[in-house]
Order: structure tokens, then sequence, then C-alpha cells
């Protein structure tokens, strides 16, 4: 069976949704990344990224994995991009600064973090070997 | 005519702490450098900006993703291609390269200088930092101190105590 590769729109969507929902993407967001791929990498071809995409692979888990091992840059990009691309609305400012000062907060957001990613890494890589994308 | 005790070339930080430690005397602050287009909307702390700006695309990527451009090549920091202060980093990779291999030097060609995009993030030297040079921390102590308190620099302890 062929896979349909995913557009840039899908693409933004699923990346968004994977790494800051529940904020819902504002279609501005969309056009912008589509934009902004046509504007720094005009003429890219498809990557392996399309492939995770089609596959709704665990995205933070898959490029903790590929990160480690330099590979697939691309997804890192992509991430990058998406990441810039709403650090300047207002409605995500919570995800990249804190603002107020509460360190059993940060004490128990941090240990999250540790044990999300181990388990990110290990599932990362079961990822990355069943579906076959180094 | 008019006389000065002393002339300070540039009006970045270190110049201004310069200036600073002059005062009294009678100081000519000469400065000469790029210049950017007034944006006076932006003239404020940049987290109150990002909470209280719906958009701010248009200001810190740019309408031709200015920001964005050689996004995995470094060193010049993406928020230093936003389109109200490329002027900062303007002519710097041509005018004076840096080459090294244990860091990655951004210099600016300005008018004021990188305090165009002053973040406050300054670390102290340290005896290790100074290996070489015929002056210690300890000298430089009161001083910093002294900076700290007029230009409220970030992160005095903790985030200094990490690169230590």
């Amino acid at each position: 069976m062929i896979e349909r590769l995913p557009t840039l729109a899908e693409e933004a969507r699923y990346l968004h949704d994977s790494l800051f929902s529940p904020i819902p993407i504002d279609p501005s967001i969309v056009t912008r990344y589509e934009n902004a791929h046509h504007a720094l990498f005009p003429g890219e071809s498809p990557t392996s990224v399309t492939r995770i995409v089609a596959r709704r692979l665990d995205v933070q888990a898959v490029e903790f994995s590929l990160r480690r091992r330099h590979s697939c840059p691309e997804l890192t990009r992509k991430i990058q991009i998406l990441c810039y691309l709403v650090e300047v609305r207002a409605p995500y400012q919570n995800f990249f600064i804190a603002s107020r000062r509460e360190p059993f907060h940060a004490v128990l957001s941090l240990s999250w973090c540790l044990l999300s990613t181990v388990w990110k890494g290990l599932k990362g890589e079961y990822l990355v070997r069943v579906h076959e994308l180094l | 005519m008019n006389c000065f005790d002393a002339i300070v070339v540039g009006s970045g930080p270190g110049a201004a702490f310069a200036a600073l430690g002059l005062r009294g005397k009678r100081v000519l602050i000469l400065d000469v450098g790029f210049d950017g287009a007034p944006a006076p909307h932006l003239n404020r702390n940049v987290y109150e900006l990002r909470r209280e700006s719906d958009d701010l695309f248009p200001d810190l990527i740019g309408d031709e993703f200015q920001s964005l451009h050689n996004l995995h090549r470094r060193p010049i920091s993406l928020k230093l291609k936003a389109p109200h202060v490329s002027f900062i980093v303007r002519g710097w990779p041509e005018l004076t390269p840096i080459v090294s291999n244990t860091f990655e030097g951004v210099i600016s060609l300005s008018k004021g200088g990188l305090a165009n995009a002053w973040g406050a993030g300054v670390f102290r030297f340290n005896d290790r930092d100074l290996r070489g040079f015929p002056i210690s921390e300890q000298v430089l102590l009161p001083h910093y101190d002294e900076v700290t308190r007029e230009i409220d620099i970030y992160g005095s302890f903790f985030v200094a105590a990490a690169f230590s």
C-alpha cells in the first residue's frame, strides 16, 4: 500500500498538536509554517518527516532518538521553526517562560520531565527501529 | 573650545560603566556605527511584550522569515536577525571575522553595540578566566558589585556558578 504523503499544512497541525496541545492551532501559524518552508527551503523533497507524520508517530520520542544519533536534522529543524512561530504569540508564553517563582512546582515539573525523557527515549528507540527511520 | 578630562570610545555596556567610573569629570562619549529604524513599540521588557502583544511575528521573525534564515547555522542568535535588531550584527562576519575552535563570538558594529539587545546576562570573570592577566577576581569584585547595582545584572549567583 502506498502511503499518502501529508501536506505541509497537515504536518504543521500534527506537530503542533504533538507539542502544544491543548492550544488549538491558529490558521495563521499553519500558513506561516508553509510559507517558511517555501522561503527557506524551496524545492525541498519529502523527507522521512513526512513518514513520521503520515504514521502519526510520537514526534517527541522519535525526534529525541534521531537527534541523539545526529540523524534526520529535518525533524529537529521543523520543530524549531514551529516553536519560533508560536513563540511570538501571547497564548503560548506559558510553554516558554516561567513567570512566577514556584520552587515546589519547579521540582515536580523537572522530575516529571526527567521521567518523561526516559520514557520518550525508550519509546523513540522502539519507534525508530520498528518504522526503520534511520 | 570644549575640553574634556576623558574620552570614552563606544557607548555599549562596557563604555557606559567606564564613563560611570569617571563621574565628576568632564567625559565625552564618542560612538559611531550602524543604527536601526526607530521601533518605540518594542522598547520594553521582551517578556512583557510577548505576554501582552497578540502577535509579534512581523517584529521578532519578519514577514520574509529573516530570523529563521540559516536556522541550523550559528553563531548569530535568531533574535539578532529580527527585522528591527538585525542592524546590531550588520556587517559583522565580513568586517571582523572571528575564527576560533573554542568559542563563537559576536561583535557589534552598531551604535551602542550589543547593548541594543541588552539581556542583562553578564558573567563575572573568575581567577581561572583571568589567568595570565595582571589582575585578580578580588580586585574586580567591588566593581562588579557596583555595575550590578547600577545596571541590574541578571543571574549574579546561580547562573554564574554554573559557568565557574
